[in-house]
């Protein structure tokens, strides 16, 4: 049992997929301008992860060594399609503001990442949780960046006016930056620092 | 057991199985989910329509009912664009079919063949008293269609009031910007047609005068397509806009 809440809980901080494996960095910088999207897109990773891990697992032992990336590619590819439209049905506007980053899953590294090196050798149960726990890792990292970048960028939080800004008749001056792809390349930078300053473990020779 | 999974047989099995089931699923989820997402596009379509008309803010989210309340607000003209003329119900379900070439214009639209039928939407707002008159345009960008909507000033029949896309697969970021509010806002108070012919367009760098919109870096192409596209378009439609322009001058 323990065991199982290892795997579960050990990608969220010490071993994030963001963080310490940086993966994913691509969609990290590009959803985190607004809190909302980073949710949407935390959700979908955790979920493509988690069912594609399982059902990786679950036909490991058929897949020929030849074709294996293909088929975790096709495995994967039809989650996060079934994902892309679902999303459409359901919460069409989110999924405009995502536009190709949802489609973009596909080439996100930790899914691959995980498939190729937990559920190829783990059983079904592991790999859900594998996959479970480093969706939450992503999401950790996504919700952190997108929570600052929207509250600094433009005074807000899940579209809600915290700090009123200039424009708006406020006080508070939005630092441009944050709503730019280079503050997230910051942000993950000071993350990744304060972790490994609680856990030096983390840190590379 | 590893020997036996590796050999060719169990290898195209494995194949064929694995593309056999993610198919039927990614399939059926479409399917299922289609009419869902039928109605989200169509009541965005409407809600663009609204926004172009300025009975709606861009950001405003608004509900199905409400959206068809608002709609039922604007006068929708059916054209026949070869002629330049309304058409009642009758002709224009005679002409649905129709396709016309689009060769032999100087504007590069991008696609072969438009509907013979255009349709325009005339919308008075209450608050502000300026009546717009929304055109549809379609035509082709860099790697795909772009659809939206141009409205100019009723006023004059030349003042652009606002231009906008609301389905497009351009690069994003940077074609992709044409669906920016803050790039379509350079369109507002530029002039469509110099004389009659059509004359607004996107140019590299900075635009000046009354027909120049400025470009976005990295979207030449895609600006090129929007300009071809905006153009043929209202050039197609000035022959209509022209007559509607010579009713309203009668009327006052």
């Amino acid at each position: 049992m323990s065991e199982y809440k290892e795997i579960l809980t050990k990608p969220i901080f010490r071993n994030n997929p963001i963080a310490l494996q940086v993966l994913g960095i691509c969609s990290a910088l590009a959803v985190t301008t607004k809190l909302e999207t980073a949710l949407t897109m935390a959700l979908a990773v955790t979920i493509v992860t988690a069912c594609s891990s399982t059902v990786i697992s679950c036909i490991r032992n058929f897949i020929p060594d030849s074709i294996r990336m293909i088929v975790q590619m096709v495995v994967i590819a039809s989650f996060v399609i079934v994902t892309d439209q679902v999303l459409k049905a359901y919460a069409f506007g989110i999924s405009r503001q995502l536009s190709v980053f949802v489609g973009l899953i596909i080439t996100n590294c930790i899914l691959m990442g995980r498939a190729e090196a937990f559920a190829m050798k783990n059983p079904p149960l592991p790999s859900f949780l594998d996959g479970i726990g480093n969706g939450l890792g992503y999401s950790v990292v996504l919700v952190v960046l997108a929570s600052i970048r929207e509250l600094f960028g433009s005074g807000k939080l899940l579209g809600i006016t915290i700090l009123k800004t200039v424009n708006d008749g406020g006080w508070y001056q939005p630092m441009g930056i944050m709503l730019l792809a280079p503050s997230a390349f910051f942000l993950i930078g000071f993350f990744i620092w304060i972790l490994r300053t609680f856990d030096p473990k983390q840190i590379e020779d | 057991m590893s020997k036996s999974k590796d050999s060719i047989f169990k290898t195209f099995l494995v194949a064929f199985l694995t593309c056999v089931v993610c198919s039927v699923f990614v399939a059926s989820a479409a399917v299922v989910l289609k009419p869902i997402q039928e109605k989200n596009q169509a009541l965005f379509k409407n809600k663009n329509i609204l926004v172009a008309c300025g009975l709606v803010d861009k950001n405003e989210s608004i509900t199905a009912e409400r959206c068809q309340e608002l709609l039922d607000s604007v006068k929708i003209v059916k054209v026949d664009l070869e002629l330049g003329v309304e058409v009642d119900d009758a002709q224009a379900e005679a002409m649905a079919a129709q396709k016309v070439k689009t060769a032999g214009t100087p504007y590069k639209v991008g696609i072969a063949s438009r509907d013979r039928l255009g349709l325009v939407y005339i919308a008075k707002n209450p608050e502000t008293n300026e009546t717009r008159v929304v055109l549809p345009i379609i035509g082709k960008g860099l790697w795909s269609v772009l659809k939206g909507f141009i409205a100019l000033d009723a006023a004059d029949m030349n003042t652009v009031k606002c231009l906008l896309f609301y389905e497009q697969g351009e690069t994003a970021g940077l074609g992709g910007e044409i669906e920016n509010p803050l790039w379509t806002a350079k369109w507002v108070d530029k002039k469509a047609f110099d004389g009659s012919a059509p004359a607004v367009k996107v140019v590299k760098g900075t635009g000046n005068g009354d027909f120049e919109v400025d470009g976005i870096s990295g979207a030449t192409l895609t600006g090129n397509g929007v300009t071809g596209t905006v153009d043929y378009w209202l050039a197609a439609y000035r022959p209509f806009l022209e007559k509607l322009a010579a009713e309203n001058g009668g009327q006052n």
